[in-house]
């Protein structure tokens, strides 16, 4: 792991490129870019010019920015007559008073140019002749702005993390510094910041609203599709990306996440490098795998307590009020003020104000809480994410896609996706087949476990004639199961088949609906409907569910509404299909009506609909666009909900019902993290869509 | 004309505002030294600038930033070598014989000064000769039809309140005096303009010495006319060649109402950056994008600091007090000025009208800035 991020950091670390690479590599903040030079060739430097704060996240790009600005000014040959660009380090750590910066400033001009080759020898007679630190910057500066004149010379400095050095000036010399870029044209600031500085807000301070700032946000959507696009075509196409729908997706919700930081993105881009058929879920641990080595630094520089409070914080990913902080950690309340008020002030904690006197505080920079919990979290605190990604991934998907869903029921669980009949509307929403699939493990778990330790063995060795060879032997597996694992398993349908049948010898209904389901899969609508029918004869209710969908993919509506009508006698499945039909065949009332049947009879807890992304959300969305909130939040607090973790599945359907119920609940929706913002704006700007529709 | 914030605008970036500019002047004319008040980022020293760029006839400006001088002396020196490098020098010509000798010994002694610490002359010379007495010297006597010196001192109270934080009260109320002595003193012949960024009634009021300044005249700088604001926003929106529909102007400044320039620049910067992001001509439904943005967010630390500081200045009581006075004007959007008639109630209104927090006209209290208004409505809690 190491080896990889110190690849990753030699490799992507602005400063160890070289001017070509970098120059070409830069595909991103091209109209920034744009704008900067433009102010500063369009500046003769006559007067004293406007100086210039680039603000950003770690990430964001503000290194290679100034790099790339120093660049066009030395190749541009109207400027670099008389326009010097030197650029600091990243930590100039050095430079603790105006003088030192003066002094820094020099031997970086030597390093870059020969013409002020014995100005360092001059500083130092300086030194020696002026005892006193105000007298002796004093000079420096006048010997500085003297040689410069005579040159005829102007200097643009570039400086990187700005607040490291501007936060040990004294306000002695912030007002020394004011003063000399207010009255000087000979040098000109363009610095960059991680963090806003609150002396640049502060009325009081010398530097009120003194720079112009210029701020660099994460990527959008189209930036991040064509950043890694081109970084595919600077690396001679080797992924090959056409960038479809699924990748799209994929970039999509990575953006979304990491707050489109151009640093994860690129990091994203070494993912489809290694891992071209991925998903969000890997690309996730491939990011936080390279972006580990900065944060574990971020985590290490606090106190202990601070450490504690931070871990409390973080594990619990939306925002915590002082008092449950100082419960959880059994901390002191003050002590958790005092740490909470300097974890603000370094900005690793932000406050959230609420009507009360408990405000709320959250990890500031957000994929670092991601980071935190997938690193330090409990499988339960992973999980949250893994939902949350998928989700994300669904929902980026399905902007995309513009595709939605009616669930089937399958003997314990999944659905469906009809795909490519193009007989109703639905079908022809529908893109991708998703065919169902059980694990070998799943149908194993109906079973003993131990006794059918010797075909799990043969199986995780992928030994899977062996595994077959050692269930066909053992008597309690029957016919239904050897069918189901033929079919789901191994793709061989004549077995397949062979077994089912035999189940329905036996008179298994689950048998008859599974070799029905079979042939829906199959696209064998006559044999499917058959099967299904029979099962239903014996009393599988389920089977009504998957009749009645069948009839509708078939344009048999009225049949397919009845068989889904009797479906919601029983299955509360078959509840909701009913509401999602008549969804989608614009009989609102009739929807909401079966919506919030489905609900009472507790479809938040069916294993189907809760795996089903899309069903959830469209309820959800109908439902609030029907004024519904209060029946939804029951519904997600409630025991049912509880078990099944619904809050924790859908986080964003979660507070878009808080975001409508902020009269009766003012400081819930406060909690959300920046990262869910984008995707409930879109929720949000649905559920308004769907209002006017209904 | 480039959109400069924070920076002094210089020559064509300057904005000329006519109004203030002839005001300035009418006071010049007739014999006034003046205070130039208005809270920050209100052009006060690209006013100075322009002055000194642009002169009327018998008139020469000289401009001095003060604000890292911590001491008299310091101060005294920074504007007597204002003087020495100036041009006012160089035309010496055009003053009366009185005053050219008066000048040629003010140059002599402060460069006599200036080698003081490096040439050993303790010896013959018993005192070391001070800045502030030649300055003072110099002041007398300058002949009064001489072409007009006037020394733009910028940042004065900050200046002032250094000098009090490292040598006391008494240090300060004495340099205070000291320079009215001199306005006092100088006959017409050299004037001064102060202005700076944190008040100077204020500071004075703090340092019993406000009699030290009552000779001062006050010139507010007001915010634009709606005229200049129009032709200003035009002029910003012009440079960046942003498209833009023609009723968005007046619809902005009728958003803004406060017309200083910070506020439109601020607006308009923010329109630059979506015109640049979306490239289509800007609206009325960007207006309301951009001051939806302003209040949120982002912007948060620019409130958060009109926030934060009632409690950095005030007590506790005054301090909530200031709150609900400044809820409530939000909340109502205007409010009468008997609404708060307490003592204490009063003189919290007359900071927060000082610091640009809210204006009284027509006997009505209102926010200045219906950006900070919106957010103090939305944020403050």
């Amino acid at each position: 792991m190491k080896s990889t991020n110190t690849s990753f950091s030699l490799r992507h670390n602005p400063r160890n490129q070289s001017k070509d690479q970098l120059v070409k590599g830069f595909v991103v903040r091209l109209s920034i870019f744009k704008r900067l030079y433009r102010e500063i060739k369009d500046g003769d430097m006559k007067y004293p010019e406007q100086h210039i704060l680039i603000e950003g996240k770690r990430g964001m790009g503000k290194t290679t920015l100034l790099l790339r600005l120093k660049y066009e000014i030395e190749q541009d040959e109207t400027l670099n007559q008389w326009m010097i660009p030197i650029i600091f380090n990243d930590e100039e750590y050095g430079i603790r008073t105006l003088y030192k910066l003066w002094e820094r400033l020099v031997e970086l001009l030597e390093d870059d140019s020969s013409v002020f080759k014995d100005l360092s020898y001059q500083f130092e007679s300086l030194s020696m002749q002026y005892l006193e630190h105000d007298e002796y910057e004093k000079a420096l500066f006048r010997l500085l702005t003297t040689t410069l004149q005579a040159k005829n010379k102007k200097l643009v400095l570039f400086i990187d993390n700005f607040e490291y050095i501007f936060r040990k000036f004294t306000q002695g010399e912030a007002h020394r510094l004011r003063k000399i870029l207010q009255t000087s044209s000979d040098i000109r600031i363009i610095a960059a910041t991680n963090t806003t500085l609150e002396a640049f807000y502060d009325y009081k301070h010398p530097f009120y609203q003194f720079f112009k700032i210029f701020y660099l946000k994460g990527l959008n959507e189209v930036e991040a599709q064509s950043l890694v696009l081109k970084m595919d075509r600077l690396n001679d196409g080797q992924v090959d990306l056409e960038l479809d729908k699924e990748h799209r997706a994929r970039i999509e919700t990575m953006r979304r996440i990491t707050g489109g930081v151009i640093q994860s993105m690129v990091l994203m881009f070494d993912t489809f490098v290694e891992d071209k058929y991925g998903n969000a879920i890997r690309d996730l641990n491939k990011i936080l795998e390279g972006i580990s080595p900065f944060f574990k630094h971020r985590m290490d520089d606090l106190s202990a307590q601070q450490q504690e409070i931070v871990n409390t914080i973080a594990l619990e990913w939306d925002a915590l009020s002082a008092k449950e902080i100082s419960r959880r950690t059994r901390m002191e309340s003050k002590k958790i003020s005092a740490q909470l008020n300097q974890l603000v002030k370094n900005e690793i904690v932000t406050k959230i104000k609420t009507n009360t006197k408990n405000h709320l505080y959250q990890i500031s920079e957000r994929f670092f809480n991601i980071w935190y919990l997938m690193k330090h979290g409990r499988q339960k605190e992973k999980q949250r994410i893994i939902w949350f990604l998928k989700f994300m991934e669904e929902w980026c998907g399905g902007i995309l896609n513009k595709s939605s869903n009616l669930a089937l029921g399958e003997p314990q669980a999944v659905y469906y996706s009809i795909g490519n009949l193009k007989k109703t509307k639905f079908i022809l929403a529908k893109a991708e087949s998703l065919v169902f699939k059980k694990t070998f493990g799943q149908i194993l778990n109906v079973f003993d476990k131990n006794k059918y330790k010797e075909a799990k063995n043969h199986y995780s060795n992928k030994e899977y004639s062996l595994a077959i060879d050692s269930l066909e032997k053992m008597d309690v597996l029957d016919a239904l199961s050897l069918g189901l694992i033929y079919w789901c398993h191994f793709s061989k349908d004549e077995e397949a088949v062979r077994y089912l049948q035999q189940g329905i010898e036996e008179q298994n209904a689950m048998a008859m609906f599974c070799l029905g389901c079979f042939y829906l899969e199959k696209r064998q609508a006559s044999k499917a409907r058959n099967y299904l029918k029979l099962a239903a004869e014996h009393g599988w209710a389920m089977a009504y569910n998957n009749l009645g969908i069948l009839q509708l993919v078939l344009g048999e509506e009225e049949e397919g509404e009845a068989y889904l009508r009797q479906a919601a006698m029983d299955e509360n499945l078959g509840m909701l299909n009913l509401a999602m039909f008549y969804y989608e065949h614009r009989k609102y009332r009739k929807a909401k009506e079966w919506y919030l049947n489905a609900l009472k009879h507790g479809v938040l807890g069916n294993t189907i609909v809760i795996g089903n992304n899309k069903a959830v959300q469209q309820m959800t969305l109908f439902l609030l666009a029907a004024g519904e909130q209060h029946s939804l939040h029951n519904y997600f607090t409630n025991k049912i909900a509880k078990e099944a973790q619904i809050q924790e599945r859908f986080m964003l359907l979660w507070y878009a019902i808080l975001s409508f119920l902020k009269d009766k609940y003012p400081n819930e929706h406060l909690k959300m993290g920046t990262e869910f913002q984008e995707t409930l704006k879109e929720i949000l700007a649905k559920v308004e869509l769907l209002q006017e529709r209904i | 004309m480039k959109n400069i914030v924070g920076q002094i605008p210089r020559g064509d970036n300057f904005y000329p505002r006519e109004y203030i500019i002839n005001k300035i002047y009418r006071r010049l004319d007739s014999g006034s030294h003046i205070f130039l008040s208005a809270p920050r980022r209100s052009g006060k020293t690209s006013i100075m600038r322009y002055l000194e760029d642009n002169p009327k006839e018998n008139y020469i400006f000289l401009y001095a930033n003060v604000e890292d001088a911590e001491e008299p002396e310091t101060y005294f020196m920074m504007l007597s070598e204002l003087l020495l490098d100036s041009n006012a020098i160089g035309q010496l010509h055009r003053f009366s014989k009185k005053s050219r000798n008066k000048f040629a010994e003010f140059v002599d002694s402060v460069k006599s000064i200036k080698v003081w610490d490096l040439v050993e002359v303790h010896a013959t010379e018993k005192v070391k000769p001070k800045y502030s007495e030649e300055f003072e010297k110099l002041m007398t006597n300058l002949d009064g039809s001489d072409p007009i010196v006037v020394l733009l001192v910028d940042e004065f109270p900050i200046a002032l309140e250094r000098i009090s934080k490292k040598y006391g009260k008494e240090a300060a109320q004495k340099f205070l005096h000291v320079n009215r002595r001199i306005r006092q003193i100088s006959d017409g012949g050299i004037r001064f303009i102060y202005t700076g960024s944190i008040g100077l009634p204020h500071i004075t009021k703090k340092l019993n010495a406000t009699a030290a300044v009552n000779d001062l005249n006050i010139v507010e700088v007001p915010p634009l006319t709606y005229k200049e604001a129009l032709d200003f926003s035009a002029k910003l929106l012009d440079y960046y060649q942003v498209n833009y529909n023609e009723d968005i102007i007046p619809y902005l400044l009728e958003k803004l109402k406060w017309l200083m320039p910070f506020y439109i620049q601020l607006v308009i910067q923010m329109l630059i950056d979506e015109y640049d992001l979306c490239h289509e001509s800007i609206g009325q439904k960007d207006i309301d994008k951009v001051f939806e943005k302003t209040s949120t967010h982002r912007n948060n630390i620019y409130f958060e600091n009109y926030y934060s500081r009632l409690d950095k200045s005030l007590n506790l009581e005054e301090a909530k007090l200031a709150k609900t006075i400044l809820s409530t004007i939000a909340k109502e959007n205007e409010v009468s000025v008997e609404t708060f008639d307490d003592k204490t109630a009063y003189s919290l209104l007359e900071m927060l009208e000082f610091d640009g927090y809210i204006n009284s006209s027509g006997g009505k209290y209102r926010f200045n800035s219906p950006i900070l208004q919106l957010w103090w409505l939305k944020c403050v809690r």
